[in-house]
């Protein structure tokens, strides 16, 4: 019987469910970088693979939403296809691969290259929103720190680094101050991308569907990445163009060419790249389609970060 | 919306089409509270109770349920086909305390003091109240200059709701970060916020920008 | 030139193409249809029933067959449906007292009102495989006893009534309505209902290997199986316009009272407490588990110490659950080629940086 009766409502999630959700997103907005508890459903697709995320949009999503999703930087890696036209068929909005077309960008783990513009809203996907996470694994406890502003364990882990390694030693998920005073875990963005966040004039989202917290960056809002006067924050940085469009100055991922230790860089972001290698030759002269292949795998031709 | 002499009155309806209109007025609800101060267009039920009018109904319909306690005050509270009418589409609690209440549903003349209000904990600041203030046929003087998170720089805006007792009273909601009430400014057609980052200092009634300044005198209000 | 992973939109229709084939098997073989699911694979249509918070074994059924055989994929199926499902409103409390059990024990007493009842199970087979095809089941022997006739008080409430064991709600224990976790966000340190709700929806596995872990010694439990009992119970609508109930049907449970010493403190005397465990439909090992967890998780209560794993709240209860457990893990799957990309970037240069300081 029950078999006939199976439906869905329009956007996935019932209407319910998404009042509870656009309650917690609109605290996260007036609370920016405090992580808001929510009762979080299951969704059609496995936790940590962007329950938070897909929440988040589908309590927001409209059709008059033009829809992005990306999964490393790019449009077409499997994942942000599966939840690309998971939205495509539930919430029968438009979808787009161009970050300045999209009135909504799902990520994980990226910040688009193109500056997001005011009125966009990006949703993080996040799998452990609590910064303090791994340096206190209770809740009740990582819960007082944030009331009480007291984040000296982030200080002490990252001079521990500093005192170990002569710089601090997290690339990724590198944790931020919002608003001079939440603590927040970007999720796991290159550092690269962090200074992105700063003053950014969209609305920034997060969904940890898994640890039920869902949190905010109003636009225009500080987001400061620790770091100490004598050592401060240092994304990494790329000195290489992308081997496809010839871009600097963006995220590239590494593409292992051969067995030989050949490689090549492109960029992360596949819409930037797109975009890049169609422009008529505004870009820099630097461009090159050849592959860089690094002579001996023992010393690196990146000179990642400063 | 008088049903016969005796029988009870059948509420009018709700949203057209409750999942898209629901998505449209939270949209509204959203941009407004992460652009303080700014206005954005809201579009309710045509046959809205007339104490609510329709932005609050839209508002009142995306945003209550059973799952949340809402305190009506003055004309609200008073009128029961509002309260029927919340009742029916909604399911929301409601409750006789403001400091009990998730959301409160208030004009100016009828809001408790801030403070009164659920403010949350340092723990929680999360679990503070939401003031739905009717903001409609305002036509108060008060121009205040916001700032803070949401905010490109700062920005002057009109408040024809605020009274003199309002800026003091914002201004220790706004002290007590991270603990605080946020409110929504619902006119008929259009919403602003205020979330409890936002920063207020008074500022004459002439519009920012122009040429004259502002004569002291005519402040509505003055800082704490 | 080499040409990043691309055509994601390709990959997964053809990854759901050959998945569709696998799951059919053999095809000149018939198509399994979910009733003989529901009828022959019965416990595991509990389990996925009792994890995915909903009672519906027809859905169950279709979910496994679905998930080809995949539990947790089931789980997750009925999970995701039903959460979008609207609320009408709440069912009454169940009354198990008055169940009439199809099986019933007691590890605790020889004889007790209503007496023991074996029922279904399979705990005195002999695992050996039987005869191929023998689909037919022998015929019951009567033994002259209609349980069904007989009233069986809770074993539990038997020792209550000499004031042996602890009442069935703690007087500290918030008697309002309890909270619900798949409509609130968990808030450590949880009421013991909420606790129960999330053991309930908890990995079997993961909670017998606890309840292991506390037999073993990592855990103070000394547990008897007061009573195990399952059958079926009748369900009612709490509508509160009538002011009783409105039978809506019945439905299979297991029901679990394990019972443990416990030796006082200086405001209670010596008695009994007790672990609950309850499920959909035939979930023995389920419900003892659960149960064990529920005891050793009491600590706070009883001002046992904090020792072991089985006993630390926020450890058990943010692991038990089977869907979150395995997205996460099952996660890694996801490219990671930022987060790599960046770490071997850090690698890279540390490795230079020793390099260097070696020179």
């Amino acid at each position: 019987m029950t078999a006939d009766l199976i439906g869905y409502n329009v956007g996935y999630l019932d209407e319910q469910t998404k009042r509870m959700i656009r309650r917690a997103l609109l605290k996260a907005v007036a609370i920016p970088g405090f992580q808001v508890p929510f009762a979080s459903r299951e969704v059609p697709m496995p936790r940590g693979w962007g329950t938070g995320g897909v929440q988040v949009t589908a309590a927001i999503i409209g059709e008059q939403d033009v829809l992005k999703v990306i999964d490393q930087g790019a449009d077409d890696t499997t994942n942000a296809v599966s939840i690309r036209n998971f939205f495509r068929s539930v919430a029968h909005v438009e979808t787009t691969t161009r970050t300045d077309e999209a009135t909504i960008i799902q990520t994980r783990h990226r910040i688009p290259e193109t500056p997001l513009a005011e009125g966009q809203v990006i949703v993080y996907q996040v799998p452990m929103p609590e910064p303090l996470r791994f340096l206190e694994p209770r809740e009740t406890e990582t819960r007082r720190l944030h009331a009480l502003e007291e984040y000296g364990l982030m200080f002490v882990k990252l001079y521990e680094d500093i005192a170990r390694f002569g710089h601090i030693a997290k690339t990724y998920d590198y944790p931020v101050l919002v608003g001079g005073r939440y603590l927040m875990a970007p999720s796991p963005i290159p550092s690269f991308d962090n200074p992105k966040m700063h003053m950014n004039p969209a609305l920034q989202l997060f969904g940890a569907g898994r640890e039920k917290r869902i949190y905010a960056v109003p636009p225009f809002t500080s987001v400061e990445s620790l770091g100490f006067e004598d050592f401060p924050f240092e994304p990494q940085r790329f000195d290489d163009p992308c081997a496809i469009c010839g871009a600097t100055g963006g995220y590239l991922d590494e593409v292992i060419t051969d067995d030989a230790g050949g490689s090549m860089f492109v960029c992360s972001d596949t819409d930037h790249c797109e975009r890049t290698a169609a422009a008529p030759n505004d870009t820099t002269s630097t461009a090159t389609t050849s592959t860089t292949t690094r002579p001996n795998p023992a010393t690196p031709n990146t000179k990642a970060i400063a | 919306m008088t049903g016969p002499a005796g029988a009870p009155a059948i509420p009018a309806p709700g949203f057209a089409d409750p999942t898209r209109d629901a998505q449209r007025a939270f949209r509204a609800v959203l941009d407004a509270l992460a652009h303080p101060t700014r206005s954005y267009p809201l579009s309710g039920p045509a046959r809205s109770p007339a104490a609510l009018g329709r932005g609050l109904a839209a508002v009142a319909l995306t945003l209550l349920d059973e799952d949340c306690s809402t305190w009506l005050g003055g004309s609200l509270g008073a009128d029961a086909e509002c309260a029927a009418w919340l009742g029916f589409h909604t399911g929301t609690r409601l409750v006789a305390e403001p400091a009990d209440a998730q959301f409160v549903l208030a004009d100016p003349r009828s809001l408790p003091p801030l403070a009164q209000l659920r403010r949350g904990t340092d723990e929680a600041p999360h679990r503070s109240a939401t003031v739905l203030l009717d903001v409609r046929g305002c036509t108060g003087t008060a121009r205040f200059r916001a700032a803070g998170p949401g905010i490109d720089g700062a920005t002057g805006f009109a408040a024809p709701w605020a009274d003199a007792e309002f800026l003091p009273q914002w201004t220790a909601n706004t002290a007590t970060f991270p603990r605080g009430v946020d409110l929504l400014l619902v006119d008929e057609d259009a919403i602003a916020a205020l979330p409890r980052t936002t920063r207020l200092h008074a500022v004459g009634p002439a519009p920012i920008g122009s040429a004259s300044a502002p004569p002291t005198s005519t402040r509505p209000a003055q800082e704490a | 030139m080499y040409v990043a992973v691309k055509g994601g939109e390709r990959a997964i229709a053809n990854a759901h193409a050959l998945l569709a084939e696998q799951g059919r098997g053999h095809p000149h073989l018939p198509v399994v249809d979910p009733a003989q699911v529901e009828g022959q694979f019965g416990v595991l249509v509990s389990r996925v029933m009792t994890e995915g918070s909903l009672y519906d074994p027809e859905l169950a059924a279709r979910a496994l067959l679905q998930a080809q055989g995949d539990v947790l994929e089931a789980v997750t199926l009925v999970r995701s449906y039903r959460t979008t499902l609207p609320r009408f409103g709440y069912t009454c409390a169940i009354d198990t007292s008055g169940l009439a059990p199809q099986r019933r024990i007691s590890a605790t007493f020889k004889d007790l009102p209503g007496g023991q009842q074996l029922g279904a199970t399979f705990d005195y087979t002999h695992r050996l495989f039987s005869a191929a095809g023998a689909a037919t089941p022998d015929r019951r022997v009567s033994d002259g006893v209609d349980g069904e006739d007989q009233a069986m008080p809770r074993v539990a409430d038997l020792l209550g009534a000499g004031a042996l064991i602890e009442p069935d709600a703690h007087p500290d224990q918030d008697a309002t309505q309890p909270g619900d976790l798949t409509r609130e966000p968990p808030v450590f340190p949880m009421s013991r209902a909420e606790r129960l709700q999330a053991l309930a929806r908890g990995d079997e596995g993961f909670l017998l290997g606890l309840a292991y872990s506390s037999q073993r010694g990592f855990g103070n439990t000394h547990p008897f199986a007061g009573e195990v009992r399952v059958g079926e119970v009748e369900v009612e609508f709490d509508a509160p316009e009538l002011g009783f109930g409105v039978p809506l049907g019945r439905i299979e449970i297991t029901e679990c009272q394990m019972v443990n010493q416990f030796t006082g403190s200086a405001e209670t005397p010596a008695q009994f407490t007790r672990g609950y465990g309850l499920a959909f439909g035939r979930s023995e090992r389920k419900v003892m588990s659960m149960s064990i967890v529920d005891r050793a998780l009491r600590s706070a209560e009883f001002d046992e110490r904090v020792v072991s794993p089985v006993q630390d709240e926020e450890f058990v209860i943010s692991h038990s659950d089977n869907v979150q457990a395995t997205g996460f893990v099952e996660h890694l799957k996801l490219p990671h080629y930022v987060d790599f990309q960046a770490e071997l970037m850090l690698v890279r240069r540390l490795n230079e940086e020793f390099k260097e300081s070696r020179a």
